[in-house]
């Protein structure tokens, strides 16, 4: 900035009131050139002169504008009173009551300003404490509301439920449903106006020129209208049974505009979905969006969506495939719907014999409440967190007012002593408090401003409703309220010290704190340390909770693989044979680029996040009625795959280019599975019946021998382990789509152009997308704890900050009171190490009892955070030890600063002083 | 607030008494009057444009100061210039609080307190 660009200048005269502006504007300008010019000759003349310029702003805006108010006010007044004169004659103008309250209160602000500006360390601290306070919660609280209290963007929100299968024998719960569950479902219409399902999963999307990937939801015919969302353009789908040409889908907003530029003649026109014709029915709103929770592997957005039968009880009974919501009739409660769910439940097991037995039961969880579980439990810890710092803020501003108001005690004496009333002197300190609380607030909410944007851009993926962040003014206005009421309440102290106390001996004690003052004050620094130690533990173990995850131990190697998705088109490729063919020509190209060590396909490689393959793998011998408590995750994979990824073998072999469709059907499992499956036997040779692909959307359950047993992959979440997983061969299970990991011996993404042009060099016209290393989708699954550590780490730094700041202005204040006690010393011999280690060990015992309250705090306080640790205890001893001795540390430095101070008192000054 | 009644004079702030001082010999505008404050002062006290306004708004309001009319100008002045001049009753208050200070001032002599320092 130039000094003698204006620009800056004119925006502050913009602040003062029109009629300030057009009376003195331009010898207020004429002023502030010639200010500009005279310090344009000094050094450091452009800080000068802003400092300068500043200060007069503080003081003078707020009397130019309450002087236009209250002067309005009193215009009016005297206007509505013809007989009243304006002065300048014999007869002096009678001042009102109104004018007599703006020449106090113009005295209170120009005092209070001019005292803030004398303490500019009070007032630095008081500020940044409210500051940090409003801003941390407002932006806490905005989060809570936009994924915790918003209601679903649906018609009626608060009606919809999902549905969960249970299977407690096998102990699996949150498993999807099948189609005779949701017939069954349908059945109890008292409670369920209705109920619809979906399954997402990717289709080729072919058309003249290229295939493409589409994401497409499986979905029951109802299910926009369960919902409640109605179709942008188009009828949607027909009741009628769907055969031959007659298929049918409904396509997205965004699929429609990308794809036919928003073409209304879209209705009608075909689609071919998985070298199947489809006649487009419908297009969905623009922006139209999913809350389903992670686990039901459900994304936010689908592009298509093709219909189920209408007669659901056509599908396998066994296959739960199916993510349920359900719309319960008004007035009806979960309650309710979970009895009626339970009666389906029983109805379904009646009907059907196979799934007898099972203990299978159904359970209904709001859409809502269900779609946020994942979060909520940090949102309300870091609620939690954050009111402690609102606390923290409100206490500290409260102690260092009262510091504050202690030394101010004679010159309230003294105002008492003169006759000021106590109205009067309440009217100052009030002004004082609400100025304070307006500087605090306004750059609270600057803050707060700042913190929703800085959480909106490090806002995690895949967490239902993050992206709707937004500064709520409800919340602001709370936080806002909550401070200022501290600090007002806080800043009347002095008036009751002089209630308790005469004023004689208030003059005679020089301003300093009595001692239940200093109790008091110091026992609120205690509670601080405390509560900032507990929200720093907290955050410790967040932290070591995040490192485990990123160090978890996943069942392979997740470094330099690349994942590649290619689907297999069945119109080009519809025997398994050819599609085995072709999985294995593109394994040899992508084995033959530079750099590259060994390369695998499978169905479903682990944390890509998409739709699972779940279904009954259960071993010889399984009774009829207990199959279905073996539901484990199927995969369908290349040889070389299991090696590629780095998975370990612990009995038998990996699969080999002699597992051919034809040959005798083999099976590579999970040490879970075996366990569960085969208990303490060997499973090498034993036989399991499993579903596997048989071309044409048709899986069919087939004998197989385990031939392989690998250890556990965790493939949904490092912290989840696996519940069992069945290893097809891909010659003997088909599916239509591969993801490729590719093992490089350096960066992975270094090979994306080579393994994208070498893939599209084979025949048969393959579209590979999706070109993201292994590690990539790993850490995004870790996103939710490291946005739930950083925000951790920002409030209890916050905390440590606040605390911190209150411990210096204590033992500031205390050192300032001994100074006579030091100079004495000083003067008698003590060296500055005795005075340095007293200030400092009045800090550390401080600090040691506020940190004895945190650690028995947070030994009882940790195990609500329990549920978002791993890897690590709520009371990890580490933890807690590397906190205090930061405590400790930082307490030093803060008790540092007045120590030096008291080391540096001059006992002359003392003396003469005395 | 009018010093009309000069038998109730109360003290006079320190920005008022200066801003009075700067006024005493000849009517001055807004820019004349922190030039002129800062030259008697030293360059101790420099008046900040917004406090100096606020201060002539109420002086101008309470009649210790008033606006003075053309002839009082130079004659080669900006002609947006508004020149301020000191009231009857300005130099009552200002002559008032001169002598307080003075009796002040030598009353703290009389106890020791404005001895030389060596």
């Amino acid at each position: 900035m130039n000094i003698r660009n204006l620009r800056f200048s004119r925006a502050l005269l913009g602040l003062y009131p029109a009629s300030f502006r057009s009376e003195f504007g331009t010898e207020w300008m004429q002023v502030i050139e010639w200010r500009a010019e005279q310090y344009s000759r000094q050094s450091f003349g452009l800080l000068k002169f802003a400092a300068v310029i500043a200060r007069d702003a503080i003081i003078s805006l707020p009397i130019a504008h309450a002087r236009t108010f209250f002067g309005s006010k009193k215009q009016s007044s005297q206007s509505a009173n013809p007989a009243g004169t304006t002065g300048g004659g014999d007869q002096p103008p009678q001042r009102s009551s109104g004018g007599r309250r703006l020449e106090s209160l113009l005295a209170d602000i120009k005092f209070s300003v001019r005292g803030l500006v004398r303490t500019p360390v009070f007032t630095v601290a008081a500020v940044m404490s409210l500051a940090l306070g409003i801003g941390g919660n407002t932006a806490i609280f905005s989060v809570v509301n936009a994924v915790l209290l918003k209601p679903l963007p649906y018609h009626e929100p608060e009606n919809l439920a999902i549905i969960w299968n249970e299977f407690p024998q096998a102990g699996l719960s949150r498993l999807p449903m099948s189609g005779v569950e949701i017939a069954a479902l349908r059945e109890r219409d008292d409670v369920f106006e209705d109920v619809g399902g979906v399954w997402a999963t990717s289709r080729t999307v072919l058309s003249e020129d290229r295939s493409s990937q589409a994401s497409t939801g499986l979905v029951t015919i109802n299910f926009f209208s369960v919902l409640g969302v109605g179709l942008n353009l188009g009828s949607g789908f027909s009741s009628e049974p769907q055969s031959g040409t007659g298929r049918q889908v409904i396509i997205s907003h965004e699929f429609w505009s990308q794809h036919y530029g928003t073409d209304p003649r879209v209705l009608g026109q075909l689609l071919n979905i998985g070298g199947r014709e489809h006649q487009v029915v419908g297009v969905l709103p623009a922006g139209l969006k999913f809350f389903f929770p992670t686990d039901a592997g459900i994304p936010e957005r689908l592009e298509l969506y093709t219909p189920l039968p209408t007669d659901l009880t056509v599908l396998p009974v066994a296959q739960h495939f199916l993510r349920v919501v359900a719309r319960l009739n008004p007035g009806r409660t979960v309650a309710q719907a979970q009895e009626a769910a339970i009666r389906a439940s029983e109805e379904v097991k009646q009907a059907y014999t196979e799934l007898a037995d099972t203990g299978d039961r159904f359970t209904v969880v709001p859409l809502k409440a269900d779609s946020v579980r994942a979060i909520r439990p940090v949102l309300l810890v870091l609620l939690a967190a954050v009111s402690l710092v609102l606390l923290l803020a409100a206490v500290n501003v409260a102690s260092l007012v009262l510091a504050r108001s202690s030394t101010r005690r004679s010159e309230f004496a003294v105002r008492a002593c003169i006759g000021a009333s106590r109205k009067r002197l309440l009217q100052q300190l009030l002004t004082e408090s609400a100025l304070l609380g307006i500087i605090g607030s306004v750059t609270g909410i600057s803050l707060g401003t700042l913190a929703v944007n800085t959480l909106w851009t490090a806002r995690p993926p895949g967490l239902s409703r993050i992206d709707e962040i937004g500064l709520d003014p409800t919340v602001l206005t709370f936080s806002v309220l909550a401070t200022l009421l501290a600090t007002v309440l806080f800043g009347l102290a002095p008036l009751s010290q002089l209630r308790h106390a005469s004023p004689a001996g208030a003059l005679r004690s020089h301003g300093s704190m009595d001692r239940r003052a200093q109790n008091l004050r110091r026992a609120m620094i205690v509670s601080e340390i405390g509560l900032a130690l507990v929200l720093l533990i907290g955050a410790g173990l967040l932290g070591k909770t995040l490192a485990g995850l990123q160090q978890a131990q996943v069942g392979f190697d997740p470094d330099n693989k690349l994942t590649l998705k290619i689907p297999l088109s069945s119109s080009r490729f519809p025997t398994a044979e050819q599609k085995t063919d072709l999985s294995r020509q593109i394994s040899q190209t992508l084995s033959g680029l530079p750099g590259v060590l060994s390369v695998g396909a499978s169905s479903h490689v682990p944390f890509i996040g998409w739709a699972n393959w779940g279904d009954i793998a259960a071993p010889e011998g399984t009774d009829e009625a207990n199959r279905s408590a073996f539901q484990f995750d199927h995969r369908s994979i290349t040889p070389g795959y299991l090696e590629t990824i780095g998975a370990s073998l612990i009995d038998g072999r990996f699969f080999s280019e002699v597992d051919l469709e034809g040959t005798e059907p083999v099976v590579i499992i999970d040490e879970t599975l075996a366990r569960r499956a085969f208990g303490t036997d060997n499973p090498i040779g034993k036989r399991i019946q499993a579903t596997r692909y048989a071309g044409a959307g048709e899986f069919e359950p087939t004998w197989a021998i385990v031939v392989g047993v690998v250890g556990d992959i965790r493939d949904r979440s490092p912290e989840v382990p696996s519940g069992g997983q069945i290893f097809w061969p891909f010659s003997q299970s088909a599916r239509w789509e591969l993801t490729y990991v590719v093992h490089t011996a350096g960066n992975p993404t270094a090979i994306v152009s080579a393994a994208r042009d070498a893939v599209q060099q084979i025949p048969g016209e393959l579209a590979p997308s999706d070109f993201v290393p292994i590690r990539d989708y790993l850490d995004a699954t870790t996103a939710g704890a490291r946005f739930t550590t950083l925000l951790a780490t920002l409030f209890s730094t916050m905390a440590l900050i606040l605390a911190m700041l209150g411990l210096y202005g204590v033992i500031n204040y205390t050192t300032t009171q001994r100074a006579r006690e030091f100079g004495l010393r000083i003067a008698l011999g003590a060296r500055s190490v005795d005075i340095l280690r007293d200030v400092l060990g009045d800090g550390l015992k401080t600090t040691a009892a506020g940190i004895a309250l945190g650690i028995g705090i947070a030994l009882v306080s940790m195990r609500f955070i329990a549920s978002l640790l791993f890897g690590v205890s709520p009371t990890d001893i580490s933890t807690f030890m590397a906190v205090s001795a930061v405590f400790l540390l930082v307490s030093l430095g803060a008790s540092y600063i007045p120590a030096r101070k008291a080391i540096r008192i001059d006992p002359r000054e003392v003396l003469k002083a005395e | 607030m009018s010093y009309s009644n000069r038998s109730t004079t109360k003290p006079l702030t320190g920005t008022v008494f200066y801003v009075l001082l700067a006024l005493a010999e000849t009517p001055k505008y807004g820019l004349g009057i922190v030039q002129e404050v800062e030259r008697q002062t030293g360059g101790e006290v420099k008046l900040g444009p917004g406090t100096l306004y606020n201060i002539i708004k109420k002086m101008l309001e309470t009649g210790l100061i008033e606006e003075v009319s053309a002839e009082h100008r130079p004659m080669d002045d900006d002609p947006r210039r508004r020149y301020y001049g000191i009231t009857e009753d300005g130099r009552f208050a200002f002559e008032s609080e001169a002598s307080r200070l003075a009796s002040l001032v030598s009353a703290a002599k009389s106890v020791g307190a404005l001895k030389a320092r060596p």
